[in-house]
């Protein structure tokens, strides 16, 4: 390869056609410099990840369609560059670091581009070693990829990438399943590689963390490039004018002082834990988690990645064993039998969660099949933006447009209880306001909903009590006595 | 180099080959129960040079139980219920050569795409071997969250599983495989990100040459199975 120019990446009027499907990236011109870092947001399915894929090959290469227009590559046109020769040029970062690793030894994942293009051993390790120097991966050398955490998991994903020392960084949504701090410390990562003289184009929804790494934001909706924001306009965007581009918030959002659903009976309780905990072997995850969740209420669990907030939503499912306490529901002790049958939860990976051929069906799937319920479905279906998808299979949507689909499910159950572990992680704006509107109105039919998150504006827009999880070590007794009083909106 | 990067580092993956096919040519002779037995205790202590002791408790625990039974059936001709005697016969004769695959089956994936870059294995059977040592972890996890999606939603009920027997095979097969399917997509589109289809001969991080624990272990597992074989015919 010849030395790149300052130019790294330019789209010249770039269309792109899934095979089969309607054009998903109509003209898209843009242009990424060394050292520069832009942001491509707007809602989901706008075409954020093909223009990505577009960059890295994987559009019209691994999967197949038809484009028009010119991408150049450090100073290459990238229709005359094979595939693993683009890989050389473009570090690739996945939403879900997990499906992309191949090796369960961080430097043997690290390595794996740079044995793939045939370096000699020497710089092979030279390349690795650097790679993990540089990420401070140092001390996760001994454990396996499959044992990290997700921040650490995505540091090891954005190492693998910068392997071979490429000019342009293409990452999707690489946020997506990371708390505050480790997205912070994303950024950071993100702002060392880009005074490092790296390019980077990242398509993303949260955006308050790259606010200080970002130079220009691209709004792109409907396959198309609307607009450029710089910095300083997208810091001075009015609320409602964020929200109708399908935006996040651009600041980091504070978390709400919310009150703590604490121990004590109230004449509305639905769900009462008493002094919960779980462990792993002999390592206590959490202990003494006592709290009473009410009618109407939307109880936020939050905590560090890590601390056991899926541990917590999982056993309240009846789907893990507590290592000691109880849940009760409607005022009775309940077994992990029962507690299946009264309390829904939709995972954050929802990809085993659907089992029959279309979105309507499976929202169906549990209830009788007569006029009010099929009502009732179309108005979830419509209030959760799924009611032009209703026909399609539930595995061909989006990220977002499953977990909508999996909180859909909950809302047709008609259990008291709904657990939704990180229900917004991935989802737009206006999903995300969807999610928070469908929630409120369950909350009125007098529902419980139980949500272990670290999405402060969610938070903000419709919780109405928080628990904050903490690790065994420091022990968490519960907060003062409680009653279920009216709920409260941040 | 990569030393302190995981554990089943202590052997070359030659070794561990050379002593799985030792393993498996002294296995198919069909050696009597003395001779046997004393490989099936070497199999431990190779596990532990391995480096594998949760491993070699397992299998210590398993062979506890095993050789009673396999003596019970040969000598007196017991019959456990649950377990057929072909079976109790395969894991008796087949038991060194679980130990030895187990210790290969343990050896991080870098170590063996190392040692098949080394033999000039070509591209496809290498990258091959990734994904298959892949899937297991991969599996395990989709399974996990289908074992969760079903219970929830009242599927895996014994009622729900005699009533509907076709819609509880569909609802445990069709996410098991669409999730297979997704998995194995986004892995492909990985490796095509990451320079799979280069041309090139493949590198490696990874460059670990023979030791003299590797010659030791080689020539003990010689002499052991040549040493029950022999043993064998004395005695036979």
């Amino acid at each position: 390869m010849s030395e790149p120019s300052r130019e790294v990446l330019s789209l010249g009027d770039v269309s792109f056609a899934y095979k089969g499907a309607s054009r998903t990236v109509d003209d898209v011109t843009l242009s990424v410099a060394a050292g520069e870092c832009v942001v491509l947001c707007g809602p989901s399915g706008g075409g954020k990840t093909t223009i990505i894929r577009l960059v890295n090959g994987l559009a019209g290469g691994y999967y197949p369609g038809d484009g028009g227009g010119e991408v150049m590559l450090a100073g290459h046109p990238a229709e005359k560059l094979a595939l693993w020769e683009r890989a050389e040029l473009v570090g690739s970062v996945f939403q879900d670091p997990s499906t992309q690793f191949f090796s369960s030894q961080l430097a043997g994942e690290i390595a794996f581009t740079c044995e793939n293009l045939g370096y000699g051993h020497d710089r092979v390790v030279e390349l690795t070693d650097a790679a993990i120097d540089e990420l401070s991966l140092g001390p996760l050398r001994g454990i396996p990829n499959d044992s990290l955490s997700s921040g650490q998991k995505q540091r090891v994903a954005i190492a693998s990438a910068l392997g071979p020392r490429p000019t342009l960084m293409a990452m999707d949504e690489p946020s997506s399943n990371l708390d505050a701090a480790a997205a912070d410390a994303l950024g950071r990562t993100m702002r060392q590689l880009k005074e490092g003289g790296m390019a980077i184009l990242v398509a993303e929804h949260r955006l308050a963390y790259l606010m200080d790494v970002a130079d220009r934001f691209l709004l792109v909706r409907d396959g198309r490039l609307e607009r450029e924001v710089t910095r300083e306009e997208m810091l001075a965007l009015h609320d409602e004018t964020r929200l109708s581009w399908g935006l996040r918030d651009v600041r980091e959002t504070v978390r709400p002082q919310l009150p703590s659903p604490g121990p004590g009976l109230g004449k509305d309780a639905i769900l009462e834990l008493r002094g919960l905990g779980v462990s792993f072997g002999g390592r206590q995850v959490f202990r003494s988690v006592s709290l009473v969740a009410c009618s109407g209420q939307i109880v936020a669990v939050t905590g560090a990645n890590g601390v056991g907030k899926t541990s917590l939503a999982r056993v309240l499912a009846g789907l893990a064993k507590p290592s000691h306490g109880t849940v009760l529901v409607g005022g009775r002790a309940r077994g992990r039998r029962e507690l299946r049958r009264m309390v829904w939860y939709s995972p954050n990976d929802v990809k085993a969660e659907f089992f029959t051929p279309s979105v309507q069906e499976e929202v169906m799937l549990l209830v009788a099949h007569d006029e009010p319920h099929g009502e009732r479905a179309r108005r979830l279906l419509r209030e959760l933006g799924l009611w032009g998808l209703r026909e399609r299979h539930p595995m061909t949507l989006s990220g977002g447009q499953r977990q909508r689909l999996s909180i859909a499910c909950g809302l047709m159950s008609e259990r008291p209880v709904l657990v939704l572990d990180e229900p917004t992680s991935g989802l737009d704006a206006i999903s995300m306001q969807e999610v928070s509107r469908a929630l409120q109105r369950a909350c009125d039919e007098g529902r419980c909903v139980v949500v272990a998150t670290h999405d402060n504006e969610f938070m903000r827009r419709c919780c109405t009590h928080a628990h904050q999880l903490r690790p065994a070590e420091r022990g968490d007794r519960g907060a003062g006595l409680g009653d279920c009083g009216a709920p409260r909106r941040a | 180099m990569g030393e302190s990067d995981a554990r089943g580092t202590g052997l070359t993956v030659a070794t561990k080959g050379a002593v799985l096919l030792l393993a498996m040519a002294a296995c198919s002779l069909n050696l009597g129960i003395y001779p046997m037995l004393a490989l099936n205790l070497s199999s431990i202590v190779y596990l532990l040079v391995a480096r594998e002791p949760r491993i070699a408790l397992g299998m210590l625990a398993f062979l506890v139980i095993l050789g009673p039974l396999y003596i019970a059936y040969t000598y007196w001709g017991v019959s456990p219920i649950i377990i057929s005697p072909i079976h109790v016969f395969q894991m008796w004769h087949l038991f060194p050569v679980m130990a030895a695959a187990c210790v290969i089956f343990m050896t991080p994936p870098g170590m063996i795409s190392a040692a098949l870059a080394r033999a000039h294995c070509p591209r496809k059977v290498i990258l091959g071997t990734l994904v298959f040592l892949r899937f297991f972890p991969t599996f395990s996890a989709s399974w996990r969250l289908l074992r969760d999606a079903l219970r929830k939603r009242g599927l895996t009920s014994w009622r729900q599983m005699l009533t509907n027997p076709l819609d509880s095979y569909e609802y445990v097969m069709v996410p098991s495989l669409m999730s297979l399917v997704s998995s194995a997509d986004q892995l492909s589109a990985s490796a095509v990100t990451r320079a799979a289809e280069a041309p090139m001969a493949r590198s490696s991080y990874y460059q670990r040459p023979a030791g003299a624990l590797d010659f030791a272990c080689v020539a003990v597992a010689c002499v052991a199975c040549a040493g029950a074989v022999i043993a064998n015919g004395v005695m036979g």
